[in-house]
């Protein structure tokens, strides 16, 4: 029971947090990369951004076990990041 | 329920995985859903309510150009040194002119904002009674009364659960298209429950989904500031950009007589087509005075929270800067919060906003019944008590299912049994909403095997009483409004009594299940019908809003309510 | 005409009621013939999109698809209440429905 309960917690955990930092790094890449003028990019950026915020809660509680959940939540939020760092140091050079 | 389990990712994997995951995502934050579904669905009526509530104030609109011209007398009169002035003029909604002008120097303690009504045709400040009206529904189905921000923090969040639990319902809805017209209420217990609650989803399914994503969206600069912070310095600088009608331009401190504004308006509207929905002078009777001129949200769909604009010098009357159409991303944003905001709506297709809306309602209600009929169904028949659970959460459903509406009626007859002179009424107003929520819930923990029927039965009996104390206490009563077509005060009367009928019927359903043996087919009320009260038109109790609550409990189990 | 949008929506969302084995069952009481099934879905589906059509006639596009959103959840939640206390008034109501629209779309 206690195993089920930490799974439980553990998915909720990455859906709730990592989610949301998942969205946040989507939000900040695309930003940063949507061939449009700054406000525009921003305003289409955070919009997707709660769509890729739901997208991830459904993989966290749709995957095999908790383990999966995290992966596929932190492995797209370091992608998404990187490429953020990425783009914004482009566009600063 | 098995999320951690899962297997194999087979498609009953999945399946299981979402029931589990829409059950407790609607669980967890459907009370707060449900008050925020019933109180959106009021706030789409936010000015007509307002007006029931003011019955002493009885206004004819009069064209913008017009408007503006006494508007612009009055502040010139009033606030001659405020540092901001907004006008908005009277709508087809709306027929008074809406002042709000900054205060230069507010005394410590007093707000710097003040709001002034005026009556049109005279130019003259209008007061009546002291309330919040519509408003009150309006902010709380967002701000829950709660502090800035966490309460703008709570709602979007129950909003973000809502969403989870839109998808994960889809996805675990596997007869969604064998199932579309299916309704069983003669099967009784957790199916007829089910049945209920899927149509009352499926059918509302585009407006469901729009509202709730578009909700989010209304919030995202508060919500997403990743994608702000990601190529600007702060979110004001992203809000300048995007909301450029906004801009707050600086005086030169320097006097100079303001322009006439009508002829101004004049202009625009001839140049749009369409409206101007506001009026906005920064730094009025100075050189550096700007009017800014934004066209009617009412116009289109994408208009609601950013709509084309145009700024003129406040002295010379030169166009400075303007946007007529809106680039595409802002269209679509536009449009996406618009169908939110519902203000392009008119009236046929407002109703059928609220209709749906209440529809939405009634499907977080019947969800959250739902959760208590499967588990009834479940229960053991030897258990002298039920579960803990089981208990705090139908506690919590009557007492908010039914307080909520229970609260709403409270709110109408406080605002006419309240004296009309009294400070602070509308404090009391907002009070005896909370109150009657909270005593509901009160009772429906005390008097657990009659909560449902009697908190269901107050309900109806506050909603009866509104159009009533209306009569006793007013000259607007529906002896007056129905022959006069005064279609905003007749149709809150009227709504109010249907929403009445429908919850009387509602708790006689829940007293006879409670009377009845185990055996008995029970009639699920996933009726159709308005909850509460709002305005304008004579279609009354005609809509297929299915309702709230009323679980004819002795059906799927052993004891329901009985003691 | 918006009356007549109405009437399409009602109409067809009849038919593609009837094209259902379950709902064809309860309605005449035996199986739907195969011949049948093809015919009501696609009626259903053009009188679905007619209503579509008759909106936008009145609102324009942008606005019309929005009238006819909700159009289609309120005849869809009325169908729903009448099919379960009276399927026959109930579907017999879109066959009404379904020659009174062009009536309506011309007066």
């Amino acid at each position: 029971m206690m195993r089920y309960r930490m799974a439980v917690f553990s998915r909720a955990l990455a859906a709730i947090l990592g989610g949301y930092a998942l969205a946040s790094a989507a939000a900040a890449c695309l930003a940063v990369w949507l061939p449009m003028g700054r406000a525009d990019a921003v305003t289409t950026a955070q919009m997707l951004s709660f769509v890729v915020y739901a997208c991830g809660v459904i993989w966290v509680f749709a995957t095999r076990n908790a383990w999966r959940a995290w992966g596929g939540i932190l492995v797209p939020t370091l992608l998404l990041g990187g490429l953020f760092l990425a783009g914004r140091a482009m566009g600063a050079a | 329920m098995k999320a951690g389990k899962v297997k194999a990712q087979g498609e009953e994997g999945l399946r299981q995985s979402m029931s589990w995951l829409h059950t407790w995502a609607g669980l967890i934050f459907g009370w707060v859903l449900f008050a925020m579904f019933l109180t959106g669905s009021l706030a789409f009526f936010r000015p007509e309510i307002t007006h029931w509530m003011q019955p002493e104030i009885q206004v004819k609109p009069a064209p913008a150009v017009q408007s503006v011209e006494v508007a612009q007398r009055y502040l010139a009169e009033h606030a001659p040194d405020a540092k901001r002035w907004f006008i908005t003029p009277p709508s087809n909604r709306e027929p008074l002119i809406l002042l709000l002008y900054q205060a230069p120097k507010p005394k410590p303690g007093e707000r710097g904002f003040v709001r002034v009504k005026l009556d049109p045709a005279n130019g003259q400040a209008v007061t009546g009674r002291e309330t919040r009206g519509g408003d009150f529904f309006y902010r709380f189905h967002f701000e829950l009364e709660t502090a800035f921000p966490w309460g703008r923090w709570l709602a979007s969040i129950a909003g973000m659960f809502m969403l989870v639990a839109i998808i994960s319902g889809i996805i675990t809805h596997k007869k969604i298209f064998t199932d579309f017209f299916t309704f069983r209420p003669r099967k009784g217990g957790q199916r007829a429950w089910m049945d209920g609650h899927n149509v009352l989803s499926v059918l509302g399914l585009p407006f469901h989904l729009m509202i709730t994503f578009s909700g989010l969206v209304l919030f995202m600069v508060m919500l997403m500031p990743a994608g702000i912070k990601a190529v600007y310095e702060n979110p004001r600088q992203y809000t300048d950009d995007v909301f450029k009608s906004f801009k707050v331009t600086p005086p030169l401190n320097q006097p100079a007589p303001l322009i006439q504004i009508a002829p101004l308006v004049e202009q625009a509207q001839q140049q749009w087509q369409g409206r101007v929905g506001r009026v906005t002078v920064n730094n009025p009777g100075d050189a550096g005075a700007t009017v800014t001129l934004t066209r009617a949200s009412s116009d289109a769909v994408s208009y609601g929270v950013l709509a084309p604009w145009k700024r003129f010098d406040g002295v010379t009357g030169k166009l400075l800067e303007g946007q007529d159409t809106l680039g595409a991303t802002a269209s679509t944003a536009g449009t996406i919060t618009g169908l939110h905001l519902g203000l392009f709506a008119e009236p046929l297709l407002r109703w059928f906003y609220f209709l749906v809306s209440l529809a939405g309602t009634g499907m977080v209600g019947t969800g959250l019944v739902l959760w208590i009929a499967k588990r009834r169904q479940k229960a053991r028949p030897q258990d002298t008590r039920e579960a803990f659970s089981l208990r705090l959460v139908d506690g919590l459903n009557a007492g908010t299912i039914a307080g909520v509406v229970f609260g709403v009626a409270a709110f109408f007859l406080a605002n006419r049994l309240l004296p009309v002179d009294l400070p602070g009424r509308q404090l009391w107003e907002s009070r005896a909403f909370f109150s009657a929520w909270a005593l509901s819930l009160v009772y429906a923990f005390l008097f657990q095997h009659r909560k449902w029927q009697d908190l269901l039965a107050i309900a109806a009996a506050a909603l009866a009483l509104v159009p009533v104390v209306n009569a006793l206490t007013t000259s607007r009563h529906l002896g007056v409004s129905l022959p006069e077509g005064d279609w905003v005060m007749a149709g809150f009367d009227l709504t109010c009594l249907a929403s009445a009928v429908l919850f009387a019927w509602m708790s006689r359903k829940a007293a006879r299940a409670r009377r009845l043996p185990a055996k008995a087919p029970a009639k699920a009320p996933a009726q159709a019908s308005i909850k509460a009260p709002a305005k304008a038109s004579t279609k009354a109790a005609a809509a297929a809003s299915p309702a709230q609550a009323a679980p004819n409990a002795a059906v799927y189990e052993p004891r329901g309510d009985t003691p | 005409m918006t009356l007549a949008a109405f009437c399409l929506a009602y109409a067809g969302f009849s038919a593609l009621c009837l094209g259902m084995d379950r709902h064809y069952e309860d309605l005449f009481d035996r199986a739907m013939p195969r011949r049948h099934r093809v015919p009501l879905r696609v009626f259903g589906w053009i009188a679905l999109a007619l209503s579509l059509y008759a909106s936008a006639t009145v609102w324009g596009w942008s606005y019309g698809t929005v009238e006819w959103i909700g159009i289609l959840s309120i005849a869809g939640l009325l169908l729903i209440w009448f099919l379960t206390f009276r399927p026959r008034a109930a579907l017999t109501a879109g066959g009404v429905c379904a020659l009174a629209a062009p009536l309506l779309a011309v007066w």
